[in-house]
């Protein structure tokens, strides 16, 4: 729960005066709650804004004194809040701080529990995010208890009252959100089994080396010899996979655009299969679509089936997307000189969406260089194969060059298209 | 100016609207039981405030929208529950300016003001861009009647406001219309360019006898362009009668 809101919410209806009117006055209690009131009385504008979305019309008055909610907020994190009449405030960090805890058990290996150690990190961590919120419950107290039912310029003095010093502010930061953070990332950190010896092991750091000088010395050699019969073979699957999908997808985007079919209750269900059908598609990596072509036969046609199919169901989507963005007007306009669905679609709707479709096409191409790349590992050919080959010889001047090539062909289609795609649209 | 005869006979009317009331599925009532005749060859103008329901009317009278209730009859066929084939019959004989003009931007003059033929095509000629030489040629006479046939082959939106709004018309005119529907077509011009298109109007009004409609915002272009004047409050008929008509009490009933 950030403060700023919770701040704003403690209005009761806040009145805003034109100037020269002192003192601010907030809205009488009959606040209302629906949209910005004006009234014009004695020369003065006021603008009454509507309470806060659930308050109830009076007063949110603290259910307890400062002492008592301070010790509550100690005993049970969160039901000092409560007591202050924020009870989903006090619910989130009773979760945080019950969380906080299992994170913090969940840091360390079951057996170092034994020596103490755990223990002592534990309750000093612990600890200090106590302390840490009920030194902020104390110091945002009194705003909190006055909250409502007072002016805005006794809301000011309060507030004004609590900025002080470098220290005090770091001692205010909501230090159970931040250790929530810390250690929560700590726990992935380990589920992920990061290690950090990995860059200082020896044997490594030769390998590291090794790796290093041989890429920075790529074998020129090859790049005319071997590697442009690979690379063109990506380039001719991205392209014709980029093709299919688009070809498929252009007439199906049709009916997946809600602005054309969502009108009419027999194309609605249309609507609705489409776009489950497209995500689904788009659900599935393009290399689980490559292994399951793969499996009739190796070669670059799997390939560029899998592309296909990927590129469909991207393709379909961003299609249906421009065809939503058209200006309805045209539609209307093309539809008002008597012409019928199909027409419309033709003479309307076709012409505004054709740079999109473009524009969107050459996305599509950038993307499947970079999958058809990926598909040669699992054996369709192109950059990828000789990548994975000369990786597992360790040949990296060899590897450095494929490299070379491929940042070279993806930035050139990369750029190309985006050169492109700026005139179209 | 012809002298508009005031006797009200729905035999010769060409367009007939009984209780029209339109509620739309949010729930807004656009209009409420509207009975209007304009007889054919009038200059209608509709005034009232922003969401009187005079874009409603318009609609109704061309099926873009259907009313919930009532009939609305175009030279004696009902229109209102047509359906299909028969709306767009009826539709193509009536043509339609917008106040955000509706060209389809990013095609030629030529090839908007074509669209308007698009009622008239059959079989594969109805859905490939390739119009007969004689629709090409009833479109270029169309531009050449507002003036701008020598930006036929210039994209729509390169364009000014005015010079739209006149491709707009001759798209409309490209229909070979009896009945022109204006949607507030000068609420987005200047008040020069406004009364071009205005004029342009009037004279195809005149000199074709094309029945037209027009919403407007301004009172004066009202009491100055049209034969007849009706207005709209909250979805209500609440004024009917002749431009010389529109004074204070006019302005007073319709705007309060």
């Amino acid at each position: 729960m950030s403060e700023s809101t919770d701040k704003a919410a403690t209005g009761d209806g806040i009145a805003v005066r034109a100037p020269a009117a002192p003192p601010p006055v907030l809205a009488p209690p009959s606040a209302h709650n629906g949209p910005p009131l004006q009234s014009f009385e004695g020369g003065v504008l006021t603008t009454t804004f509507a309470r806060p979305r659930g308050g109830s019309s009076a007063p949110r008055q603290p259910l307890a004194t400062g002492g008592v909610v301070l010790v509550a907020q100690a005993l049970v994190p969160g039901l000092g809040y409560a007591l202050l009449r924020r009870p989903l405030r006090g619910a989130v960090t009773l979760v945080m701080f019950t969380i906080l805890i299992l994170a913090l058990y969940w840091q360390f290996p079951k057996d170092a529990w034994q020596p103490g150690v755990a223990w002592f990190w534990f309750g000093l961590i612990a600890g200090a995010v106590w302390l840490n919120l009920l030194y902020r419950t104390a110091r945002e107290l009194p705003l909190l208890a006055a909250g409502d039912g007072s002016d805005a310029a006794t809301l000011m003095r309060l507030r004004r009252g609590q900025r002080q010093g470098f220290v005090r502010s770091l001692c205010g930061l909501n230090l159970l959100a931040i250790a929530l953070v810390v250690f929560g990332l700590n726990r992935l950190a380990i589920d992920s089994e990061v290690d950090f010896a990995l860059f200082t092991r020896q044997s490594n750091l030769q390998s590291a080396q090794k790796l290093a000088s041989g890429l920075l010395h790529p074998k020129w050699s090859i790049a005319w010899s071997t590697i442009h019969h690979y690379a063109w073979i990506t380039l001719e699957m991205a392209i014709l996979g980029t093709a299919g999908g688009a070809l498929v997808a252009a007439p199906f985007s049709f009916l997946a655009a809600r602005n054309l079919m969502g009108r009419h209750p027999v194309t609605q269900p249309v609507y609705y299969v489409m776009r489950f059908l497209f995500s689904c598609i788009r659900a599935i990596p393009t290399l689980i679509w490559g292994l399951m072509a793969i499996s009739f036969t190796l070669g670059h046609f799997p390939g560029v089936i899998a592309l296909s199919i990927f590129s469909f169901g991207l393709l379909a989507k961003l299609y249906s997307e421009a065809i939503e963005a058209i200006d309805w007007g045209q539609i209307e306009a093309v539809t008002a000189a008597g012409a019928n669905p199909l027409q419309v679609v033709l003479f309307a709707v076709v012409p505004q969406v054709i740079p999109y479709f473009i524009s969107s096409t050459l996305y599509s191409l950038e993307v499947n260089v970079h999958s058809s790349v990926v598909l040669g590992l699992i054996g369709a050919g192109g950059l990828g194969l000789v990548i994975n080959e000369y990786i597992g010889a360790f040949a990296w001047s060899q590897t450095s060059m494929v490299l070379i090539i491929t940042i070279v062909m993806t930035l050139a289609i990369d750029y190309g298209s985006a050169f492109i795609r700026s005139r179209v649209v | 100016m012809v002298e508009v005869d005031r006797s009200r006979f729905p035999a010769e009317a060409q367009i007939v609207t009984r209780g029209v009331s339109k509620q739309f599925p949010n729930g807004v009532q656009a209009l409420f039981d509207v009975s209007v005749d304009v007889r054919p060859g009038e200059f209608l103008a509709v005034i009232g405030p922003s969401g009187a329901g005079k874009s409603t009317f318009l609609r109704c009278i061309n099926g873009l929208v259907r009313p919930s209730a009532g009939t609305i009859a175009f030279e004696g066929q009902e229109i209102s529950r047509a359906k299909g084939a028969a709306v767009r019959r009826a539709r193509r004989q009536m043509g339609m300016i917008f106040q955000q003009f509706n060209l389809v931007k990013r095609t030629s003059v030529l090839q908007n003001v074509l669209c308007g033929r698009l009622g008239y095509l059959h079989g594969w000629r109805a859905v490939v861009p390739v119009f007969k030489q004689s629709d090409v040629e009833l479109a270029l006479a169309a531009l050449e009647r507002v003036g701008i046939a020598d930006k036929a082959y210039v994209r729509a939106d390169s364009l000014s406001g005015g010079q739209q709004q006149r491709v707009a018309i001759a798209r409309a005119l490209a229909q070979q219309p009896r009945l022109m529907l204006a949607d507030e077509p000068v609420a987005s011009l200047d008040p020069e360019t406004s009364i071009t298109v205005l004029d342009d109007l009037r004279r195809i009004n005149r000199e074709q006898g094309i029945t037209t409609i027009v919403n407007l915002h301004q009172l004066d272009f009202a009491r100055e362009y049209a034969d007849r004047v009706i207005g709209f409050k909250q979805g209500r008929l609440v004024f009917d009668g002749r431009p010389s008509e529109v004074d204070r009490d006019v302005y007073e009933r319709v705007y309060r």
